[in-house]
């Protein structure tokens, strides 16, 4: 569990067999009621060889997910058909065997990895037992020799202890842990095929690292097929063999996983491409597809993509493109590809918005030693038996007209620390001062003046605005709480604000279940510019977002910035996007910040383990990068804030911890210089020679 | 992401309604509810209407015409001191269905408001409410009542004020774990951080959006108190002779004899509990599943 390793991934890799174990054909797969039908899967064909990786990679709604779920059987029917098709494994049709067929074959040659491990599992059940179920169902061994080959497969998926461990229930292991469980669950029975259906999408970027590294080691040592369902192109560009990209429910472009990046022919592919900051180029522009996700309520008779396409013609919305054959294993489904392959990738980045003009050096708010801990009450009387040290002294400064990004992983506080500055969670200890005044603890009066001036945009596009409000009456909300102007000047506000973010001025009247994610975060964002605010907290804006809808929204968030003169403090974890649109970044771990700098500085030469290790971890959107950079795999996962461990927090999973790291806290150093600005680190071993 | 994508697809083939309507549809599919909501409007307006309909008063003596059984001038007949049974029976109604809904009334009132402020606020609030709400959740509800009514004197306002004063905790419970599971939301949230103030965000937040299930529970409850004035009536502590109640009627029908032989005067008082309450509880029904969020807003919370 301790220490690292470093690893190269070799992503050049070639499959021995060349006979499909799996080929399906021309599968269609419709939704509902025969008179509106949902086309959830059209006419989708693809061969994966014994040994071979293939990532099927979409949007939600795209028909991933329905596409393998129709082979392992798993849809509903009704009200899901199958409405043509085959799929043969190993020259048999899954389509058309019988249920009793079907569940021999499921777990035993094709087995299923899921995004969600917590609730795959049962929780009842020991974790031992759900293992040796499907090895004495399948395989008709004793209890003692599944019992010992599911021990077997507890230590290969890398799971420490594993007799103990056997014994324990689900919710006794954290989420990577779990996520490894699954694996071990769906390879007892040593299956020829593994489908992962985006089984890290839940994880942690340090813990998607340790998941993807495991599921490529055990494909080379089982010698297994894989299927890997994802919405993040640059995640797969990795580890796979092929790519078949899905929109509305067809294949529109499948290839090598080299050629799909450096002879991209769709322009649906290209457009996933643009969307995705680059890590290594310059900070151009993202080029977002316009428009949003497609309805999949029409027959499919003509290109589903035609609406967002920038190439479209008329043959494009009347008749659907065939796939055709390029070259090797290279299929592409556009009238046009010809045209479109011949296009420079990279559109001349429309002229991004002069770099906003350089910050001003004076504070905006200055957060100093913020700490936020919640008391755990026990028994009767509700003693405090402890407290989660969410935020545990926390301090930075933010700099009028800049955007500071707080990164880190899932439950190291930086969520929290966004809220207790905007007085959501009432801080235990230190200071928030916005434009000098200090605000922690405010209450009443005081607290309404400060959220005029600093707003909050949620994470959720989908819990964050009330279902039972019209868009109207969302986006006003503030200037209603404020009491601000007079009914007839908020509605002529609230409509200046619809056209500010790009809403069509008939959403007003809509509720949020009939708005699409993109819209819905627009809403959410006009609704916390209504009262003008001069600060904006954003709470990972674009993490419950569609690629494709994340350039748009964080395109908007840069364009309002430079409009308006807005100051933000965005809090994500993705780093590729947050590398693109900060000026300065805080990485936190454990409730501390444990590095912060400007960007250039903080990903060009990361002074902290910590931070190393989470920028090795980025997928990087290019196969040829993702086989020769070396990656900085963390053991473990984040402690339990509660029991936070002592002196530097990160210590137990640190490459470079000796001693001194175990019992005392590290000062704050600054290794900044007059051009990089301040850069302060949190480590007793920064400055020495990196690992 | 398998969820997200079955509800992308309702929502993409959904049509675009209003929330209220999209329900009443929902409702209106539902082929009990509708059945249950149509008897009721019968009885509701039955009563309601009951001097255009009934030919005689609930309390005319027919001397010559006593211990009729039905047909005749009588359609139900009469009792032993020759009133129409049919004229009862809708005066009584009348009774019965406002004790129901007006005691109601005054528990699900309490219930919100202190199940409100004890989900939403929290805390020692909560500890003492919660208390409070056990505590009177251990009143035997029959006793009480029957002592409470016993002092200050049997009426039918004491029993409607008696009845809600003691019903609310179920109510209270339910509405509490409800604003629970709401309150850290993100769209609570988002109002908090725009200032808005706890009422508003009780009342326009919270509220709508917990609506369905205590909607359901207080038609549910409605039913319950209509047999408990029954109960009281036909323990002689409701409506006060020569007033009629269904609960008093069959209070009056009880000995052997009647029982035997006078049909009438039993069947339908207890007839008209029981389609009254059970059609009560088809549209709570009805309304529960017509009103749950999940098939409204296609799944969409998480």
């Amino acid at each position: 569990m301790m220490g690292a390793d470093a690893l190269a991934i070799d992503g050049t890799a070639k499959w021995i067999g060349q006979q499909a174990v799996l080929s399906v054909q021309g599968l269609s797969v419709e939704f509902g009621p025969r008179d509106s039908s949902v086309y959830a899967v059209n006419d989708v064909s693809f061969e994966l060889a014994e040994g071979e990786s293939l990532a099927i990679v979409g949007e939600s709604g795209s028909g991933k997910s329905v596409t393998v779920q129709t082979l392992m059987g798993l849809i509903r029917k009704p009200p899901g058909r199958v409405t043509a098709g085959r799929a043969l494994f190993r020259g048999r049709d899954l389509l058309a065997m019988p249920d009793s067929d079907l569940r021999q074959i499921r777990g035993r040659d094709i087995a299923m990895i899921f995004q969600d491990p917590m609730s795959s599992l049962n929780p009842v059940l020991s974790i031992g037992l759900q293992l040796t179920e499907a090895l004495r169902e399948h395989q008709g061994l004793n209890e003692a020799e599944a019992e010992r080959q599911a021990l077997d497969m507890l230590d290969l998926v890398g799971i420490a202890n594993a007799p103990q461990r056997m014994r324990a229930f689900p919710h006794q292991f954290s989420g990577g842990q779990l996520q490894r469980i699954g694996i071990a669950m769906a390879l007892v029975c040593k299956p020829s095929i593994l489908i992962a259906d985006e089984p890290t999408t839940a994880l942690d970027v340090t813990i998607q690292a340790q998941i993807v590294e495991l599921v490529v080691r055990l494909q080379k040592q089982l010698g297994m097929a894989i299927i890997w369902i994802s919405h993040d192109l640059s995640l797969v560009a990795g580890f796979v063999d092929r790519v078949a990209v899905m929109y509305a429910g067809s294949i529109v472009e499948q290839a090598p996983v080299d050629e799909l990046f450096s002879a991209t022919t769709h322009p649906y592919t290209i457009g996933l491409l643009n969307s995705i900051p680059s890590l290594t180029a310059a900070n151009t522009r993202l080029v977002p597809i316009k428009g949003a996700p497609p309805n999949v309520t029409l027959p499919p008779t003509f290109c589903a993509f035609a609406p967002r396409c920038d190439y479209a013609e008329v043959r494009c919305r009347e008749q659907r493109p065939p796939l055709e054959t390029l070259g090797a294993g290279h299929t592409t489904a556009c009238w046009r590809w010809r045209e479109v392959a011949r296009l420079p990738r990279t559109p001349a980045a429309a002229s991004s918005a002069a770099p906003a003009a350089a910050p001003k050096q004076e504070p905006l708010l200055v957060v100093s030693d913020l700490k936020v801990h919640f008391p755990i009450r026990r028994g009767v009387l509700k003693r405090q038996v402890g407290a989660v040290h969410a935020v545990d002294g926390v301090s930075f400064e933010v700099l009028r007209g800049e955007t500071l990004a707080l990164v880190g992983e899932s439950g190291c506080g930086k969520s929290t620390t966004g809220r207790a500055v905007l007085g959501l969670e009432r801080p235990s200890a230190g200071s928030v001062l916005f434009e000098g005044r200090d605000y922690a603890g405010a209450t009443g009066d005081e607290l309404k003046q400060r959220r005029r001036d600093m707003q909050m945009v949620f994470q959720n596009p989908f819990g964050s605005l009330n279902p039972r409000m019209t868009v109207g009456r969302i986006i006003g909300e503030g200037l209603r709480a404020q009491k601000i102007g007079t009914r007839a000047t908020r509605d002529v506000r609230v409509s200046e604000l619809l056209a500010l973010v790009g809403l069509r001025e008939a959403l007003r009247n809509r509720y949020p279940f009939e708005l699409s994610g993109g819209q819905r975060q627009r809403v959410g964002i006009a609704r916390a510019l209504a009262a003008n605010p001069k600060f904006i907290i954003a709470d990972e804006p674009i993490s419950a977002l569609d690629v494709s809808i994340q350039a748009q929204i964080v395109n908007l968030l840069d364009d309002l910035k430079a409009r308006l003169g807005l100051t933000y403090l965005f809090i994500g974890h993705d780093l590729s996007m947050i590398r693109y649109l900060s000026d300065r970044v805080a990485v936190m771990y454990l409730g501390r910040i444990v590095e912060i700098g400007t960007t250039a500085a903080v990903f060009g030469s990361p002074l902290h383990p910590y931070t190393s290790a989470l920028l090795s971890a980025i997928p990087v959107p290019d196969p040829k990068a993702g086989g020769t950079r070396r990656r900085i795999v963390l053991g473990g996962g984040v402690p339990d804030p509660s029991k936070p461990p002592p002196g530097c927090h990160f210590h137990p999973r640190c490459p470079m911890a000796t001693d001194i790291c175990t019992r005392a806290d590290p000062q704050v150093r600054d290794f900044g210089s007059g051009v990089s600005g301040q850069h302060l680190v949190a480590c007793h071993h920064a400055g020495d020679a990196t690992p | 992401m398998t969820d997200a994508t079955a509800a992308d697809l309702t929502i993409a083939s959904g049509a675009s309604r209003g929330l209220w309507s999209e329900a009443a549809r929902r409702f209106l599919n539902h082929r009990l509810a509708t059945l249950g909501l149509v008897m009721l409007a019968i009885v509701v307006l039955a009563c309601a209407l009951a001097p255009l309909i009934a030919h005689y008063g609930p309390n005319d003596i027919d001397l010559r015409g006593r211990n009729q059984p039905p047909g005749g001038g009588h359609w139900l007949g009469t009792d032993g001191t020759g009133r129409d049974i049919f004229a009862r029976i809708l005066y009584g109604g009348r009774i019965s269905l406002t004790v129901g809904f007006v005691a109601v009334a005054i528990s699900a009132a309490i219930g919100i408001f202190i199940g409100c402020v004890a989900g939403y606020f929290g805390g020692k609030v909560d500890l003492f409410l919660m208390g409070l709400i056990d505590m009177v959740l251990t009143f035997p509800r029959l006793v009480i009542i029957i002592a409470f009514v016993a002092a200050v004197g049997p009426s039918i306002l004491n029993t409607m004020v008696v009845i809600g004063l003691l019903s609310w905790p179920s109510i209270a419970r339910l509405t509490r774990g409800e604003i629970l599971a709401l309150r850290n939301q993100e769209f609570v949230l988002a109002a908090r951080s725009l200032g808005t103030s706890p009422s508003v965000i009780i009342l326009e937040h919270i509220l709508p959006n917990v609506l369905s299930p205590i909607l359901v529970a207080i038609t549910l409850d409605v039913a319950t108190v209509i047999l408990l004035e029954a109960s009281l009536s036909f323990l002689g502590l409701g409506a006060q002779a020569p007033a009629a109640s269904w609960g008093n009627m069959l209070r009056d029908a009880r000995t052997l004899s009647i029982l035997e032989s006078q049909p009438w005067m039993w069947i339908p008082p207890g007839a008209m509990i029981a389609v009254a309450v059970l059609s009560i509880n088809f549209v709570g029904d009805g309304l529960r599943d017509a009103l749950d969020p999940q098939h409204i807003m296609g799944g969409s919370t998480k």
